[in-house]
C-alpha cells in the first residue's frame, strides 16, 4: 500500500511537470505523510544524498561531458570519416556506412548521444548530401546512429547506472560493446537497402574518395592518428586495468585538449574557459536530480520495494519475458521524452532490483534500458536527435521522422536480439572475469 | 552595483567552475603520481568527491538561476492553456515548499554531523564542511527560486 501510494504520487506528479528533482524529493515524503511510523525521515534522506554522491566512479560524469563538449569542438569526427571513407568509402553505401562507422567510433570517445549526433552530424551530413545522397535520408541515418554514443563506452547512462545500483561501470562499459556493434550492424544493413533501391552518384563519390586516396595512406592516417587514439586511450587504459573509468576520462579530457589546441588547432586557448562553463550547463541539471534521487533510490530499499514489485511483478507479468518486454517498453516510451541520463537515475534503481528478482542480470538489463533509451532518442515526434540532426540536412523535423522509421525498425530488431541473447552483452563481461 | 550584478549573474556558475577545474587537475595529479612515480597520494580521491558533492548542491542554485530544470511536459502540454497555468503554479508551490523543507531540516543534519566532531578519512577535515553543502545548497536554492518566480510574475504582469 505504501508502495502504491509511493508510486502513484511518483508518476502523477512526473506527468504534471514538477521538476523532475522534486518529484524525487516529493514521492518518498508522501507516504510518510500518511503513515507517519514509516522508518524514514528527511534528515535521513539529506544524509544519503550527500552519502550517495560521495563516490569516486560518479567523478566520470563531469569529466566525460567536458571532454565531449571539446572534442566536438576540435573537429575529431572529420579526421576519423576520413580513415574509414579512404578504405570503404567506393563500396555501395560505403559512405553513409563510413558516417555510422564514425558514431561508432565516436561513441568511443563521447558518452552522449546528442553530442556523437551533433559531432559526426554537422560533419557528413553536409558531405553526403554534397554528394548526392538524400538531405533526409542522412540526417535519420545520422540521429540514429547517434544513439551509439550511449551504448559503446563510456557511456554517461552507464556511469549512472553503475552509480545507482551499485554495479561496477567498467563492467558496464564491457557489456557495452558487441550490442553497440550489433547496432551500427544492423545500421549498416538498412543503409546498404537503401543505397541498393535508390542507386548512388558514382562520379561524384569516386572523385571525393580518389581526392582522399591520392593524399595517400600515410597522411590521411597521420592526420586522423590523434583522433583514433583517443578511443586507444580511453578504451585500451580501462580495458587492460591500467586506469579506472574516471580516470580514463580525466585522461581524455587533458588529451583532447591538448589535441584539439595544439595539435588540429581547431580550438583557441582562450576558448578552453567557454567549453567548460558549457559544459557545466550540460552536467548541472543532471546532478541537480542526483542527491535526491539517491536518497529516493535508498528509500525504496529501507521499504523493501524491490521484493514487494518483484513478487507482484512475477505474480502479474508470469515471466521474465513478460517483464523485459515491459522494460522495453517503459524505457522505449520514457527515451522519447527524456534524457538517457536522467531516465536512468530514475528507473535503475526500481527496475533493477526486480530484473535481478527475475532472474536478470542487472548488467544486461542495463544494457536493455539504455539501448531502449537510443532507440527514444530518435522516436518521433519528440526524439532529441531530430531535432540536431533535421536542421543540419535543412529539412523539417516532421519529414526526418518519416525517413527514421525504416532505421528505428532495424534498430528495434537489434534490440530484440540483446534482451533475448543475453550474451550479447554478457559474453565479455563473462570472457573478462 | 556592477558587483552585485556580477555576483547574480555568476556566482554559482563560477563556484561550479572552480570545482570542475580542481577535480579535473586533482584526479590528474593522483593519475601522475600513481603511474608515473608509483606513490598514490592519500587525499586526492576524497578531494575531489567533496568536490563533487558541493558541485552538486551549487548546482540547485546554478539550475535556477539559469532556469535549466529538468521536468516533463508533455503530458501538461495536452491540456488546455488556463490548465497548463494552473498546473505550472501548483508545481511552483510544491517546489518551493519543497526546498524549504529540505532546507530546514538539512540545518539539524549538519548540527547533529558538526556536534560529533567526525574528521574526514584521509584529509582530516570536519565532515561538517562536508554537510554544510546541503545547508547552503538549498538555502541558495530557496532565494534563487524565489528570484524565478518573482522575475516570472513581475514580466506577466507587465
Amino acid at each position: 500500500m505504501t508502495i502504491l501510494i509511493l508510486f502513484l504520487s511518483f508518476f502523477l506528479l512526473m506527468f504534471l511537470g514538477v521538476p523532475l528533482f522534486a518529484v524525487m524529493g516529493i514521492a518518498p515524503l508522501v507516504p510518510k505523510l500518511i503513515n507517519p511510523t514509516l522508518n524514514y525521515n528527511m534528515m535521513a534522506m539529506i544524509r544519503w544524498g550527500v552519502g550517495g554522491a560521495d563516490s569516486t566512479p560518479i567523478l566520470a560524469i563531469p569529466m566525460f561531458i567536458l571532454a565531449g563538449v571539446i572534442m566536438s569542438r576540435g573537429g575529431i569526427s572529420k579526421k576519423l570519416f576520413d580513415v574509414f571513407a579512404y578504405f570503404i568509402g567506393k563500396r555501395k553505401a560505403g559512405l553513409p556506412c563510413a558516417a555510422i562507422i564514425t558514431a561508432l567510433f565516436y561513441g568511443a570517445i563521447s558518452g552522449s548521444g546528442v553530442a556523437t549526433a551533433a559531432a559526426v552530424g554537422s560533419m557528413t551530413i553536409p558531405l553526403l548530401m554534397e554528394l548526392g545522397y538524400d538531405g533526409k535520408f542522412c540526417a535519420a541515418m545520422v540521429a540514429t546512429a547517434g544513439g551509439l554514443g550511449v551504448i559503446i563506452p563510456p557511456s554517461i547512462p552507464f556511469v549512472f547506472y553503475g552509480m545507482m545500483t551499485g554495479e561496477s561501470v567498467g563492467n558496464m562499459f564491457t557489456a557495452g560493446v558487441l550490442p553497440g556493434i550489433l547496432i551500427a550492424v544492423s545500421l549498416m544493413v538498412y543503409a546498404y537497402i537503401y543505397c541498393n533501391k535508390k542507386g548512388e552518384d558514382k562520379e561524384k563519390i569516386y572523385a571525393m574518395v580518389d581526392a582522399l586516396r591520392s593524399k595517400g595512406l600515410f597522411l590521411v592516417f597521420k592526420e586522423s592518428f590523434w583522433a583514433i587514439m583517443s578511443p586507444v586511450i580511453i578504451l585500451g587504459g580501462i580495458y587492460s586495468g591500467i586506469v579506472t573509468p574516471t580516470e580514463a576520462a580525466t585522461v581524455s579530457v587533458f588529451y583532447s585538449i591538448f589535441v584539439s589546441v595544439f595539435i588540429y588547432k581547431t580550438v583557441e586557448k582562450n576558448e578552453v574557459g567557454k567549453l567548460l562553463r558549457e559544459s557545466i550547463a550540460q552536467y548541472a541539471p543532471m546532478i541537480l536530480i542526483l542527491a535526491l534521487a539517491m536518497a529516493f533510490a535508498r528509500t525504496l530499499t529501507v521499504l523493501k520495494a524491490p521484493i514487494i514489485i518483484g513478487e507482484f511483478v512475477s505474480a502479474k507479468l508470469g515471466s521474465k519475458i513478460v517483464f523485459l518486454l515491459a522494460v522495453n517498453l517503459l524505457m522505449f516510451m520514457l527515451g522519447m521524452f527524456m534524457d538517457t541520463g536522467p531516465a536512468v537515475v530514475i528507473l535503475a534503481p526500481i527496475l533493477a532490483p526486480v530484473g535481478a528478482m527475475l532472474g536478470v542480470d542487472p548488467i544486461h538489463l542495463g544494457v536493455i534500458m539504455v539501448a531502449n533509451l537510443a532507440v527514444g532518442m530518435v522516436t518521433p515526434p519528440f526524439g532529441l536527435n531530430l531535432f540536431i540532426s533535421a536542421p543540419l540536412a535543412n529539412e523539417p523535423v516532421s519529414v526526418v521522422s518519416k525517413s527514421v522509421l525504416p532505421f528505428i525498425f532495424t534498430f528495434m530488431i537489434a534490440l530484440m536480439i540483446i534482451t533475448f541473447v543475453p550474451d550479447v552483452s554478457m559474453l565479455l563481461v563473462n570472457m573478462m572475469k | 552595483m556592477k558587483a552585485i550584478k556580477w555576483i547574480d549573474d555568476n556566482f554559482e556558475e563560477a563556484g561550479l567552475f572552480i570545482l570542475l577545474v580542481i577535480i579535473g587537475f586533482t584526479m590528474m595529479l593522483q593519475i601522475m603520481m600513481r603511474k608515473i612515480f608509483g606513490n598514490p597520494l592519500p587525499w586526492p580521491e576524497e578531494l575531489c568527491r567533496y568536490c563533487f558533492i558541493w558541485s552538486g548542491y551549487l548546482s540547485v542554485g546554478y539550475c535556477f538561476r539559469k532556469n535549466k530544470v529538468l521536468k516533463i511536459d508533455i503530458v501538461t502540454n495536452l491540456f488546455p492553456k488556463k490548465v497548463q497555468n494552473i498546473l505550472e503554479t501548483l508545481a511552483e508551490i510544491i517546489v518551493l515548499i519543497l526546498l524549504v523543507y529540505i532546507f530546514y531540516y538539512s540545518l539539524p543534519v549538519l548540527k547533529i554531523v558538526s556536534k560529533s566532531g567526525q574528521l574526514s578519512p584521509a584529509l582530516e577535515i570536519p565532515m561538517s564542511a562536508i554537510y554544510f553543502a546541503p545547508v547552503f545548497g538549498y538555502g541558495l536554492g530557496v532565494l534563487r527560486y524565489m528570484q524565478l518566480l518573482y522575475k516570472k510574475y513581475r514580466r506577466a504582469n507587465q
